[in-house]
């Protein structure tokens, strides 16, 4: 290390890197600055300093100086080390390890660099560089503990079972263990994590051999229990599997788990057959009712296994249990009976016992007597007051839940007349009043609620949401603000500190009914960016859990993160920016914002709009390519982290004018977000709607042929499979315009494993008709039917009939009628959709929002 | 009479910024006379136990609010500002232990010492708090007629009053 200088300023130089670690970004500029006065061409210094300028937030000097440092000393590895620490910091994860490698290559046994390598290596599931890396480190310090259990860790990941078992039993052979509980607590650790590489390659005997050694230093004495139990239940040891499910349960019996490891265990060890394992399931559940009578879940489980031949079970099964919950007012009833909902007899079975429940209330002050040869003792005597109100509290929400909105106002409002001071009741006819479309008042209803508890932190979120929902911003701002007012940040950037997602994508699709796509855009992009950023912390476990050796939650931890991007915040945001970028495609004026461009647009034919619009298109491009080299010029300034310094990522850029305008191509930003959803959202239908959406206008006819034929794996008779084999059809298939532009192979590949594969020889239509007669039951799919008739449709009559098939909206939600609208708007004719609208105020006519 | 039920066990809760939305959902509920916000703020920096929240499993169903008053002459009363408990609640000696608070009020509070006397006024067609009233010691002193502004007819009331010997300082 500046081995170069004289041996004054090799001191300086060393001086420098420990400001440098200790973060004292001063110091270490001066001391810098002290060197480079004598040796102003030094390249280790140059590079050191632009690593201090760079924790400041300095980025384009930072990048000049490491540069010109390395040019200077191409030899130097600590050059090359501190080139690869500031792509690092940049998160630019290959380019920092090229750098690392490099310099290793002139200094191949520095730890620290292989340290920062195998991180980086970890980081981004290099696993062969990973081992490899691991095993140079543990060969040249094999007396740190960590250099083993990492490299176990490599050959884990790797699925090296035996190795890594290997491995972590020559380490602990070296140990000398200490008394102490937390040495103890870490070595039970530490042979769990065995354990669990010894089940995962399905050695279930070693296993449980390992797990009589371990007994004893075990601390964590529910995971041991777990770990036999799973293997006993692999090794069909249905015996002893059974008892020590029972010894789970006796510790916690609300673990539903335990039960179907006990269930599993029992029934196959009495060999049951299929049709009468519900039956015995019960039987164990009554079990072990009898003697833990306060436990909830033996009683609540019997309620998803009876069938409808046990109905009169099941009705005396469920009085008895919901009898617990109203005697004590738990208004979680209703989340917890959402289950049973599935079944139309059971829905029947619930409204009936809880109507009675009223009645009987009304005539006798009290609930029904039970006949007692069963589960709840009689109570004499009359019912408290508040039963009354949990009485009529459900009904509400049983109302609401099955869409006789109607039912759920009438009952909520009785209940708040009955007992005006109960928040649940409040949030509950805020819920109602959403799904009669009546967002203005559900909004208002939150706010009640919320002010009912001003220390609640739930209702205040679920108010901010309602006003979102009717695009109230600058309330929900002041509101949510109540929670995030301490500490030096305010206002949207404190959210976005405090990752408030929820938040990001609410005012995200605020924004975009607004048509204020910048605004919109910018939310959506955080949400984004905290994805990267969770993906980003896990290089602070990298190091914690191999040091405390908590490998068990730190292997989960890994697992975790390699799925974070299927969480439901992420995809949400990432389908509303896509279908944002596919409106700005379509109507690319929008993003200018100018009133006068739009009309005028609006007044030209269609053929000549599309011609309008896609020069808008080519000029905003060009803007952005400009505006894009500007940027580069002005160096690496983007910020990447508000913190230590200037202004944070929600402040520079407020309104995202500027991040919207550095899109270049929608169509390119959008299929860039749907390779996340593909590979992360593969199951949501969605995804492969949206990507058919973007396939068709890049003229990509082959995704757009893969989209469709997606859908149909994830969901063969939805709405949204079966419009999009139309629309394939129609669109690509059928469509002179589009097919005389593409290339044959393509055409031939689209026509043989295209809609004919899926619709075979019936007519398109027949094939609908044929999906509509077979979903009598399910709403969407009949509305989503109508509206793929109306897309075929080839003269007025097939398309009055299609709009007879739309008009009829019985079971559907207003969410759905809300989002038929909008699809109906691409497509169909005016009066089509305004008759469709009317409809829809026909049947939601407390609706105040446009659809 | 009949075998009567156990008083209904309830506990007792404070009013302050947070929740005092509630304590207005209660009253509104409760009282033809709507109270403005200088009633409600006085409630919050009522002094230590003077305003109290009955809960009855976990919900507010009732609530008392008391004002130290001292006349001219150095004596001082209690006034009974607000007592009710929601209507499907009542008769289950939830409004008694509201009142009994009133009393250990009296009894115990640093305000109280020169106390003699607890007063209120109640609607003259209010059969129901009148009668549970007198059942407590309190007598009608006053009619007054026209007491109340709108809202309520007729707009009469009666003062009822309950004399108690004043606890004294220290003793
Ligand atoms: C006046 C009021 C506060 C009484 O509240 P309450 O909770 O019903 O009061 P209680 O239950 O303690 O007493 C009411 C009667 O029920 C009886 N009762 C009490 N517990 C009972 C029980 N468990 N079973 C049967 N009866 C009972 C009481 O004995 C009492 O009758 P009594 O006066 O003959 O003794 C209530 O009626 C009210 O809120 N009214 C509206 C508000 C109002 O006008 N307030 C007065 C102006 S400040």
């Amino acid at each position: 290390m500046g081995s170069s200088l004289p041996s004054k300023e090799q001191s300086q130089f060393r001086q420098l890197v420990k400001f440098y670690e200790t973060k004292q970004h001063k110091k270490a500029q001066k001391t810098a600055d002290g060197i480079l006065k004598k040796f102003p061409n030094h390249g280790e210094t140059l590079a050191m300093k632009g690593l201090v300028l760079n924790s400041v937030n300095k980025k384009e000097e930072a990048y000049e100086l490491v540069k010109l440092g390395l040019k200077n000393d191409l030899k130097s590895h600590v050059c090359w080390h501190v080139y690869g620490l500031l792509y690092r910091s940049d998160r630019l994860y290959v380019d920092a390890s090229r750098a690392y490698l490099q310099a290793l290559r002139i200094d191949p046994e520095n730890v620290q660099i292989l340290r920062d390598l195998a991180l980086l290596q970890i980081q981004t599931r290099h696993f062969e560089g990973f081992i490899s890396t691991r095993r140079t480190l543990l060969t040249l310090k094999p007396g740190q503990k960590n250099n083993w259990i990492a490299f176990a860790l490599a050959n884990h990941v790797l699925k090296n079972y035996a190795e890594a078992v290997k491995i972590i039993d020559t380490y602990s052979a070296t140990i000398v263990p200490g008394d102490d509980r937390e040495s103890v607590y870490e070595r039970g650790e530490l042979q769990l994590y065995k354990n669990s590489i010894l089940e995962e390659n399905g050695d279930h005997d070693a296993a449980l051999k390992h797990l009589e050694r371990i007994k004893d230093i075990v601390v964590d004495r529910s995971a041991f229990l777990e770990a036999q139990a799973r293997n006993l239940l692999a090794l069909e040891r249905n015996k002893e599997a059974e008892e020590i499910a029972l010894e789970l349960l006796e510790r916690n019996m609300e673990n539903s788990v335990y039960h179907e490891q006990y269930h599993q265990a029992v029934l196959s060890d009495e060999n049951v057959a299929e049709e009468h394992q519900p039956r015995r399931k019960i039987e164990l559940c009554d079990e072990l009712s009898k003697s833990n009578p306060k436990m909830l879940l033996p009683k609540r489980m019997p309620l998803d296994l009876l069938d409808q031949g046990s109905k009169e079970d099941f009705v005396k099964r469920l009085d008895s249990y919901v009898r617990w919950f109203l005697e004590r007012g738990v208004p979680a009833l209703s989340v917890d009976l959402k289950s049973l909902y599935r079944a139309e007899w059971k829905v029947l079975a619930i409204e009936k016992l809880f109507t009675g429940f009223e009645n009987s209330l009304k005539e006798s002050g009290a609930l029904p007597a039970v006949d007692n040869d069963t589960h709840s003792p009689v109570k004499s005597g009359n019912s408290s007051p508040a039963v009354v109100f949990w009485v009529m509290l459900f009904l509400a929400q049983h109302y609401d839940r099955i869409g006789d909105l109607d039912g759920a106002l009438k009952y909520i409002n009785r209940a708040i007349e009955h007992t005006p001071t109960v928040i649940e009741a409040f949030q509950v006819k805020a819920k109602i009043l959403k799904h009669c479309g009546n967002l203005t008042e559900a909004a208002e209803c939150a706010d009640a609620a919320r002010k009912m508890d001003l220390a609640d932190r739930y209702l205040n979120t679920k108010c901010t949401k309602y006003n979102l929902r009717c695009n109230k911003v600058e309330e929900a701002e002041a509101n949510v603000a109540l929670f995030t007012r301490d500490g030096e940040t305010r206002g949207v950037q404190a959210l976005y500190d405090m990752q408030c997602m929820w938040f990001e994508c609410e005012i995200g699709d605020a924004y975009i009914r607004m048509k204020k796509p910048g605004l919109a855009l910018k939310n959506l992009k955080a949400v984004e960016r905290h994805f990267d950023d969770f993906i980003e912390d896990q290089f602070d476990f990298h190091t914690y859990c191999l040091r405390k050796e908590t490998m068990r939650s730190y292997v989960n931890l890994l697992l975790v993160e390699d799925e974070i991007r299927s969480s439901k915040y992420f995809t949400r945001a990432a389908k509303a920016a896509i279908r944002l970028h596919i409106d700005l495609h379509d109507n690319p004026q929008q993003k200018d914002g100018s009133a006068e461009q739009a009309a005028a647009l609006a007044n030209l034919s269609v053929a000549e709009r599309k011609k309008a619009q896609s020069k808008l298109r080519k000029s905003q491009a060009k803007k952005a390519a400009a505006e894009e080299l500007k940027k580069k010029d002005n160096g690496k300034a983007d910020g990447k982290k508000g913190k230590g310094g200037g202004d944070g990522w929600m402040e520079t850029d407020p309104d995202g004018s500027e991040l919207l305008k550095g899109i270049k191509d929608h169509m390119v930003e959008a299929a860039r977000l749907l390779r996340e959803l593909e590979k992360y959202a593969p199951r949501d239908v969605e995804t492969h709607e949206l990507a058919f959406e973007v396939a068709i206008r890049r003229n990509k006819y082959l995704q757009a042929l893969r989209a469709v034929n997606r859908a149909a794996a994830v969901q063969p008779r939805s709405s949204a499979s079966v419009n999009l084999v139309v629309r394939l059809r129609l669109d690509v298939e059928d469509n002179e315009e589009k097919t005389s532009s593409a290339l044959p192979e393509v055409l031939e590949v689209v026509s043989t494993c295209g809609t004919h594969k899926i619709v075979g020889d019936r007519s398109l239509s027949g094939y609908v008709n044929e999906i509509m007669t077979d979903s009598a039951q399910s709403s969407d799919t009949r509305l989503g039917c109508g509206m793929a008739l109306l897309r075929i449709a080839g003269n007025e009559n097939e398309r009055s009939r299609a709009m007879e098939v739309l008009q009829d909206l019985s079971g559907a939600s207003f969410k759905t009628c809300r989002q038929l609208a909008s699809s109906l708007s691409s497509f169909a004719k005016t009066e089509e959709v305004e008759s469709f609208k009317e409809a829809v105020k026909e049947k939601y006519p407390q609706c105040t929002v446009p659809l | 009479m009949s075998p009567r039920q156990e008083r209904a066990a309830i506990e007792f809760g404070t009013v302050n910024e947070k929740n005092l939305v509630q304590l207005q959902r209660l009253n509104t509920a409760l009282f033809p006379v709507k109270y403005n916000d200088k009633f409600y703020q006085e409630a919050i920096r009522a002094p230590d136990g003077f305003v109290r929240l009955a809960y009855f499993q976990t919900i507010l169903v009732g609530a008392v609010m008391v004002r130290f008053e001292s006349n001219a002459n150095g004596s001082s009363r209690l006034y009974i500002m607000t007592l009710g408990v929601l209507a499907p609640y009542r008769e289950r000696g939830i409004g008694a232990q509201l009142l009994d608070h009133v009393f250990e009020l009296l009894a115990s509070h640093p305000l109280c010492s020169n106390v003699s006397e607890i007063a209120l006024h109640v609607h003259t067609e209010n059969t129901e708090a009148i009668a549970f009233y007198k059942n407590r010691g309190f007598e009608v002193v006053e009619l007054i007629e026209k007491y109340y502004k709108r809202g309520v007819d007729p707009p009469d009331c009666y003062l009822l009053s309950k004399k108690v010997e004043p606890r004294g300082n220290g003793s």
